[in-house]
């Protein structure tokens, strides 16, 4: 399953969006855009539906409340609301929809309510929630917990929250599992930076880890040329998980290299590879092309359909970018990029036009013709003589 | 692509400025433009390359392919670098750079290379801290110094006046001709 269309009210610095998404999605615009507030809105549905201390309140709470939350530009109508229609595949009609809406409860402890949720099969039409009801109406209290996160209330549709609560958000930080004693001091929710990646390793199968890391070397070759048998080991006195891998030398034995001496680009890659191959749900990398060779910047593209197609189950996923390079790849649609513009009525999340799609029917690269205008208002390029 | 956007708005016509690109070096022009040719269908192309070291502007067009030119596209190149343009602006350089108007060359389009010249004459300016900002430090193997573009780039905004430009360097002129009567058709 994947979310073929994102509608949004009053999120942080999104008045009105309305986009369609396929499997792919880059997502191009200037510094304090507001990329990472987009997708923080799909990680917000996640910690609403995770069975595991999820939930309205502590969704809303780590977020540092509803004031942070709600975008600025919200005048009379301060109610936020997320909705999305979830495909089967792609180019085909959407299956489910979900809406969620909630502010704040306007008096006392100033709590926040679900103000709507709503809940459709678009299959056969049927609408299975319509929130507030008659119950909501007669106890206010109830108004305070959504039924996504309910496994009582979401029998009939927990497909969606499954969904929610599976998809994965990932900006790995090669420092965090280099010196481990930076992350001593303890682990956010979800892990985002992927301190505890060894350990998700650790976990899965033989089986299925020997199979993926073959994948992932397969798959890194490229990039990596002199690595050989990446292997999962643990210390033999400690127990600690460890990634090694053999570095070709001139001396036959010599070059066995712990994680800890793989360099930064080969984590990030490793990472973001084994996120790929690990789940079913959507998957949001930041940045994916963080301190690696802008050669092999531009066959991310490339590195990332290669994976999805050797996974099990093909993930939806979401990227945030900076880099032209990672744009200039031809193999990208333009209707899988979502451009972000600034303007007084805050952050507009633009899909392409009919002129950017025929610009790169023309010849033109998705970095040509849409990157070019996701610069910010002092025109960068401007600053070049001819 | 200041210099370039200036031309363009400057030309008297209704034309507005949709989308910039700046191909970094007549290498990537080079081999865009079958491209541009094909895109100006969609978006009318006015393409600024400078001649360099090449002969004539007419054998660089056809080495390039860039000859039967859809209505919509226009192809231009400065001789021999957009540099000799701002240099045509005597008098506005000179104010500019603080550098004594019978030091600048009077026709600019005939110099080897202008980018060297304008920096030769920056670095003899009273004005010391635009040389420091223009010219490369003594012995530096790079031909220009850290804020070129950017002050460069505020001379055009601010000060060059391209009517006394297109005066003294024909291929500006010859630019300008062609701006006013390019009608662009997009089909």
């Amino acid at each position: 399953m994947f979310i073929s269309r994102l509608k949004l009210k009053n999120w942080r610095n999104f008045k009105q969006v309305d986009v369609p998404l396929r499997e792919r999605v880059f997502v191009i615009g200037p510094n304090a855009s507001g990329k990472s507030n987009l997708l923080d809105v799909l990680r917000f549905l996640r910690d609403v539906a995770k069975p595991k201390g999820g939930g309205l309140q502590r969704a809303v709470e780590a977020r540092g409340g509803l004031t942070k939350l709600r975008c600025l530009l919200a005048r009379r109508d301060t109610e936020v609301m997320v909705e999305v229609e979830l495909s089967e595949r792609i180019d085909e009609p959407a299956i489910w929809r979900y809406r969620l809406a909630f502010k704040s409860e306007g008096k006392g402890a100033q709590r926040v309510i679900v103000s709507q949720e709503v809940v459709e099969d678009l299959r056969d039409g049927g609408l299975l929630l319509d929130r507030p009801d008659d119950d909501d109406r007669s106890d206010q209290e109830r108004r305070t917990e959504t039924s996504l996160e309910q496994v009582n209330a979401n029998k009939d549709f927990r497909e969606i929250a499954q969904f929610f609560s599976s998809l994965t958000y990932l900006h790995l930080v090669p420092q965090l599992l280099k010196h481990v004693e930076l992350g001593a001091a303890g682990q956010l929710e979800g892990d985002p930076f992927g301190q505890s990646f060894l350990e998700r390793i650790a976990k899965t199968t033989d089986r299925t880890r020997s199979a993926r890391l073959r994948k992932i070397e397969s798959a890194l070759q490229a990039c990596v040329p002199n690595m050989r048998n990446l292997k999962f080991e643990r210390d033999q006195v400690t127990g600690t998980p460890h990634l090694e891998a053999l570095y070709e030398h001139w001396r036959p034995d010599a070059g066995w290299q712990r994680e800890d001496q793989f360099s930064d680009g080969t984590l990030r890659l490793l990472g973001i590879m084994w996120s790929l191959l690990e789940g079913d749900s959507l998957l949001l990398l930041e940045e994916p092309e963080l301190s690696l060779n802008e050669a092999i910047v531009r066959e991310i593209p490339a590195l990332l359909w290669e994976i999805q197609r050797k996974a099990k189950y093909r993930r939806q996923v979401f990227i945030t970018t900076h880099s032209k390079a990672l744009l200039e790849h031809k193999s990208i649609d333009p209707r899988e990029v979502l451009r972000l513009e600034l303007s007084v009525e805050g952050t507009k999340v633009l899909p392409p036009s009919q002129e950017d799609i025929d610009l790169v029917a023309a010849g033109y690269s998705v970095a040509e013709a849409m990157a070019s205008k996701a610069v910010p208002a002092v025109r960068l390029e401007q600053l070049s003589l001819i | 692509m200041a210099v370039l956007e200036h031309v363009v708005l400057a030309s008297g016509r209704p034309f507005a400025v949709e989308r910039r690109l700046v191909e970094r070096g007549f290498g990537n022009i080079k081999r865009s433009v079958t491209k541009y040719k094909q895109a100006s269908h969609v978006l009318p192309h006015v393409v600024l390359a400078d001649l360099d070291l090449a002969d004539c502007p007419a054998s660089l067009r056809s080495a390039w392919g860039a000859v039967d030119l859809p209505r919509s596209m226009l192809f231009r190149v400065a001789v021999r670098e957009t540099e000799s343009w701002l240099l045509g602006d005597g008098e506005g350089f000179a104010v500019f750079s603080s550098v004594p108007l019978n030091k600048i060359p009077r026709e600019p389009e005939t110099l080897p290379d202008p980018k060297q010249t304008l920096v030769g004459l920056v670095r003899r300016s009273r004005n010391r801290r635009l040389a420091a900002e223009i010219v490369p430090r003594p012995g530096s193997p790079v031909p220009i110094g850290p804020l070129y573009n950017e002050r460069l780039v505020s001379f055009v905004q601010s000060q060059w006046s391209i009517d006394a430009a297109a005066a003294v360097c024909p291929s500006l002129q010859r630019m300008r001709d062609r701006l006013t009567t390019f009608v662009p058709i997009a089909s």
